[in-house]
């Protein structure tokens, strides 16, 4: 069953790939229902409980806040998709593996981007035939090294440059070594999904960038694509809000800091911690700096590289962009290789 | 006439994407416009709230000049899940229009170190001035960032009340939240009341305190206690006014 389309409507050519009924859809479609089912009754059922109200202001909070980048980010996903050749990005992309890598995880220092905008741009990105290693190192880098993440974490931290500088640099290594890692073991048919478009019609890509077009139509197709984009991305963002929000709200943040007490528990904790609570590269500084005096400096470290790599509304995320096998190496990866760099940092303070 | 209805429904899901930009659309408008963002988010979003509107504006025009789908069975099913799945915060939105984060948000999101976060974070701000003659009304965060200027001062401020169980009997937790960038980010702030009568205050009632601060070490950490001479309680603000922002 293909979608259809009316007679003499313009249609954007980049579309390419259909909606499918294949049994993964209407299963997806099945859990999807089930999810907004659960919502409803919690909302039927339990709005007037305490609890509740917690969990409503943190999962609209979480949304709220991350919908200007994601819609940013579908729109410049889409105009990258309209505007941009694939030529044009193996021109700008070095030739080699590794000073491509080198150069994508810097990227963010001028084109700053949080981890929800960073997603429909990359996966643009990806299509326009990025290079795998430099896609990942770009979408891990991005969020944290960048200008912006700097003066926030300068600012929680009262301009401690060791610690604004430690964490943008751990973050780029991290991005590097993950972005060779990942170069390494996948290729792009074994990493990457085919990007649905819910744009109507199937024409193939590339044709398109020949085809004479003014301006003011490929602007309107980049919006297209923008729009599907954000259709298709952003109900991952709900999930992911949906679900640090729950956590936010069954988890008592000083119960798990008794439960953590020794320096390497700790940094463990602020790993899971960072995962769990979702929040912007721009914000996260200020929740670390108030463990300042209870948790050791790798700890707090462990929380602002790891959180805009690795939570619940990213690998939410990231399974509309990678296959779960990349997803699961990526996440076990980088968690280890951050962990394994704070235990350094911890060795090294003492 | 089912033939009817079923043709309507169908028409209207051709436009369902179009109808999720238009509630977000319609959402973030009247968070602005009523004021009620600073419910959720800092008012330093507002800019990235207002350039969401005109990128959801373009989109819907993009989609209603656009070509329409036709879709049917599961294909249709999974737009209209799509949909709703979207439409789940907006959902929330309207079940905590009027109410912000009270004491059981505080118990998840204390650790007992923000007292020195804050003052930490804020110190190097220049603070107001301390009025002299009449004594000065400060908010828990000026407090926090003044704390040692404080010791020994009079000083107004509000807030809600939290108390525990295990709190001594003439000593209360007045608390409110401060925001970086949304509320789930959000540190709460807070200091000791103490005053014979706090016995009188429930969990999360408004009120507003009137002594003298005094300085005291707990847990490791320096809090600032109020021994009060007065406590009143007050209407609760709404809730776009219930936190702080810094």
């Amino acid at each position: 069953m293909k979608p259809s389309v009316p007679e003499g409507q313009a249609v954007c050519p980049h579309a390419h790939g259909s909606l499918s009924t294949a049994p993964a859809v209407r299963a997806s479609v099945l859990l999807q229902f089930a999810f907004v089912t659960i919502l409803a009754i919690l909302i039927v059922f339990f709005r007037d409980a305490p609890p509740f109200a917690t969990l409503s202001i943190t999962f609209v909070s979480i949304f709220l806040e991350a919908l200007p980048f994601m819609l940013l980010g579908a729109a410049i996903g889409g105009l990258i998709e309209v505007f941009i050749s694939k030529g044009a990005i193996l021109r700008i992309v070095p030739a080699g593996r590794l000073s491509a890598i080198l150069l994508a995880a810097a990227m963010g220092m001028v084109f700053p981007v949080c981890e929800c905008a960073i997603v429909p741009v990359v996966r643009r990105l990806f299509g326009k035939g990025l290079p795998l290693g430099a896609g990942i190192a770009f979408l891990l880098g991005g969020p944290i090294v960048n200008p912006l993440v700097f003066l926030s974490t300068a600012v929680a931290y009262g301009n401690d440059l060791t610690v604004v500088i430690g964490r943008l640099a751990g973050g780029y290594l991290i991005a590097v070594v993950m972005g060779l890692l990942i170069d390494r073991c996948f290729t792009r048919q074994s990493a990457l999904v085919e990007i649905p478009s819910a744009l109507p019609g199937g024409a193939h890509e590339n044709f398109a960038i020949a085809a004479p077009a003014g301006i003011r139509t490929k602007i309107g197709w980049a919006l297209q694509h923008g729009a599907a984009d954000f259709l298709d991305i952003s109900r991952f963002l709900v999930f992911g809000a949906f679900t640090a929000g729950l956590l936010q709200t069954l988890v008592a943040r000083g119960e798990l800091v008794v439960l953590f007490g020794s320096p390497i528990a700790s940094i463990l904790f602020m790993m899971i911690l960072a995962v769990l609570l979702s929040l912007c590269s721009e914000a996260d500084a200020f929740v670390a700096a108030s463990f300042r005096t209870t948790l050791p400096l790798a700890a707090q470290m462990a929380f602002m590289v790891l959180g805009p790599m690795l939570d619940l509304k990213l690998i939410a995320m990231y399974s509309r962009m990678f296959k779960k096998r990349l997803i699961l190496v990526l996440s076990t990866a980088t968690f280890i290789g951050v962990f394994s760099m704070m235990l350094v940092i911890l060795w090294m303070g003492r | 006439m089912i033939a009817g209805v079923t043709g309507a429904v169908a028409r209207l899901c051709r436009y369902v994407d179009g109808l999720v930009f238009v509630a977000l659309l319609g959402a973030l408008a009247w968070l602005l416009l009523s004021g009620n963002d600073t419910a959720f988010l800092h008012p330093r979003f507002r800019p990235f709230l207002v350039g969401s509107i005109l990128l959801l504006a373009a989109f819907i025009l993009v989609m209603v000049r656009g070509p329409k789908r036709h879709h049917a069975g599961w294909l249709l099913a999974t737009l209209i899940v799509q949909a709703l799945v979207l439409a789940m915060p907006l959902l929330f939105l309207t079940t905590v229009m009027d109410r912000g984060m009270g004491a059981h948000a505080l118990t998840r999101k204390y650790t007992g170190m923000e007292q020195q976060t804050l003052a930490r974070l804020l110190g190097s701000e220049k603070s107001k001035p301390l009025a002299t003659g009449r004594t000065p009304t400060l908010s828990l965060l000026e407090v926090a960032r003044q704390m040692k200027q404080l010791d020994g001062k009079r000083v107004i401020t509000e807030g809600m009340v939290y108390r525990p169980d295990i709190m001594p009997p003439n000593y209360l937790t007045l608390f409110r939240f401060a925001i970086f960038c949304c509320a789930a980010d959000a540190l709460p702030v807070w200091l000791f009341v103490e005053n014979p009568d706090v016995t009188a205050f429930d969990d999360e009632n408004w009120i507003r305190v009137d002594g003298t601060v005094t300085v005291v070490h707990f847990n490791g950490t320096d809090v600032p206690v109020i021994k009060a001479d007065t406590i009143e309680k007050k209407i609760v603000p709404p809730t776009a006014e219930q936190y702080l922002f810094f």
